[in-house]
């Protein structure tokens, strides 16, 4: 929806407002707490996404109002190679 | 009848049993409901003429201090027809939350609810041509599925309907009607500069007239109607100064406060996720008067907030263009090109649409980018206001001064509406939202671009409490039997959507209180 490139900076920008959870680890074990699962798919992580915007469970990067899961999958991409 | 005051003889006094000064909406519409009482002779006394004179809008300009703000002159029309002569035709209908006493908004609540409004509210359509009366995004839907409203089952968001008028100039369609009433005395270059009240303070005797000519004149009516504008009417009464040292109608300090105006600006971009399964239709401002929608909020999310009422329009465009606010977009320049075009017949593509034109979507299919710009009411704030300046003008009178100033519930407001809105987008699978920079700061910080509609309201509030309000609920001047105000110079609050419809309505309420309550 948003593009690649965009996804690597608003990750990127995540990461500078929260430090501690910059490495794909921390991401990794913060995603998955999310969900409440590890990782066992899209579905889920769609699902958890769409919960935390019902509960207002959002953050604003670079002025995107995203949840906090989409925002750390971001992130996350941010670390990957591009 | 109609009268050019310049030919009268200084010293003349017209005599009626209602006096109402302003030839605009509310006094136009007020006076053709009065007519039809052939047992009343009603004066209109309208400062210009029937055409548009530099003189005339003159007398208009003003200081501006605090925030800035659109030249005076060039914000509001002095000739007959006021403002409709240059107005766009956007309509719409306040909100019932509009009028209720909100905790977290000081000094909101109007001593009349929504549902008082409402008859007149289905009278003022056809005053300027508007459809049916027919408000909900359902009505509107006209059998297209890409007319359907945007996060159609949320419980927060929900899609305002606005109408369009032509739109209707009052000089165009109803000067021959109040030139030929009978009972309707128009006099043009009729500028009132003093409203002259008995010795007590009680009741307005007359009101003192002059022409750029050099000559007064004076009328004297049993009941007068202040309609010349907000911020002209709050000038009016704080200059009338000779038997009250602030103003006629003043003694609580409360004329000229509380000026409102509606923010527009654009304020965040909505990406679709798909577009191919998103229609946007029912948002779209086609120029043909096809009633469209924006974005608002529930009243109960509104409540929970702690925010003020606002909506957001929906414009398809690009991902980065400069987007302008309304005083940016349409400045003196682009004012200038509408009323030629207008005045030329309407030949060729629409100015706004031929400034437009390099802003539409660029690719093919479905566009996937909009602008969202916020519409919002401001914060009721008595430091917001008109004064006088030590300037006058060439009548003599004091010139207007307008401290335009902001709160930072307004700003606040703004964001939060945008971070429900975009959480209800994610929500759904819709989209995403990014707020824009400007917006994201503190709540004191103002762009450059900060711009209103050229929508003037409050200085003359409603309120039941002479401490809290200059008039009452039927627009009458606390504590003066005989005085009443028309116009937007009323409102308590400002409302999310521009006040014309409102204006008409309220003026059909007065028209009728005048009739009955004698």
């Amino acid at each position: 929806m948003l593009g690649a490139e965009r996804v690597r900076e608003l990750g990127k920008k995540y990461l500078s407002s929260a430090p501690g959870e910059n490495n794909p680890e921390a991401l990794r074990e913060a995603i998955s707490r999310g969900t409440g699962v590890r990782l066992l798919g899209r579905g889920s992580i769609d699902d958890t996404i769409r919960s935390e915007f019902a509960a207002g469970h959002t953050v604003l990067v670079d002025g995107w109002v995203l949840s906090v899961t989409e925002a750390r999958q971001a992130a996350l991409f941010s670390l990957t190679p591009a | 009848m109609h009268t050019d005051a310049r030919t009268l003889q200084s010293g003349t006094v017209l005599e009626g049993d209602i006096c109402i000064v302003g030839a605009g909406a509310a006094g136009i519409t007020i006076a053709r409901e009065l007519a039809s009482d052939t047992r009343l002779k009603i004066l209109l006394l309208e400062g210009g003429g029937f055409e548009r004179e530099d003189k005339m809008q003159d007398l208009y300009r003003g200081d501006i201090v605090g925030e800035p703000y659109f030249p005076l002159q060039a914000a509001a029309e002095h000739y007959f027809g006021g403002t409709t002569n240059h107005w766009a035709g956007w309509c719409s209908t306040y909100d019932p939350i509009d009028f209720e006493k909100r905790d977290w908004v000081p000094h909101s609540g109007w001593p009349i609810t929504r549902a008082d409004l409402e008859p007149y509210y289905v009278r003022a359509q056809s005053i300027v041509d508007l459809g049916p009366y027919k408000w909900s995004a359902a009505d509107w839907k006209n059998g297209d599925a890409a007319r359907a409203p945007l996060l159609a089952d949320s419980r927060a968001v929900w899609s305002k309907m606005w109408q369009f008028s032509p739109p209707t100039r009052f000089n165009a369609k109803y000067r021959d009607e109040i030139v030929k009433s009978p009972n309707i005395h128009l006099y043009t270059y009729a500028n009132v500069v003093e409203v002259q009240a008995d010795d007590g303070l009680r009741a307005v005797q007359s009101v003192r007239i002059r022409t750029l000519e050099g000559k007064e004149l004076r009328a004297h009516a049993a009941r007068f109607v202040l309609a010349c504008h907000t911020i002209q009417n709050a000038r009016l009464l704080l200059a009338s100064n000779r038997q009250a040292r602030n103003g006629l109608g003043n003694g609580n300090d409360l004329v000229g406060r509380y000026f409102m105006e509606h923010f527009e600006m654009p304020a965040a971009e909505l990406v679709l996720a798909d577009p191919k399964l998103t229609g946007t239709r029912l948002y779209e401002f086609d120029g043909t008067g096809t009633p469209r929608a924006e974005l608002a909020l529930s009243p109960e999310i509104e409540k929970e907030h702690r925010i003020l009422n606002g909506t957001a329009s929906v414009e398809a465009g690009n991902y980065g263009d400069p987007v302008k606010s309304t005083f940016q977009f349409i400045d003196t320049v682009m004012m200038n090109k509408m009323r030629t075009w207008e005045e030329g017949g309407k030949k060729g593509p629409h100015p706004i649409a031929v400034a437009s034109a390099s802003l539409a979507p660029r690719g093919s299919g479905p566009p996937r980018f909009y602008h969202l710009t916020t519409r919002q009411e401001q914060a009721p704030n008595p430091d917001s206001r008109v004064t006088l300046s030590p300037e006058k003008d060439a009548l003599g009178m004091p010139r207007a001064r307008l401290d335009w100033r902001f709160t930072d519930l307004d700003k606040r407001s703004m964001r939060t509406f945008y971070e429900i809105v975009g959480s209800e987008m994610g929500r759904t699978g819709t989209g995403r939202v990014q707020i824009r920079d400007w917006l994201l700061g503190d709540d004191r910080t103002w762009p450059s671009f900060v711009s209103g509609g050229w929508h003037h309201m409050g200085t003359t509030r409603m309120a039941a409490d002479p401490k809290q309000g200059v008039v009452d609920a039927n627009c009458r001047v606390h504590g003066i039997a005989n005085l009443y105000i028309g116009g937007a110079a009323v409102y308590a609050t400002a409302g999310s959507v521009n006040p014309t419809l409102t204006l008409l309505a309220l003026s059909l309420r007065l028209a009728e209180h005048l009739k009955t309550a004698r």
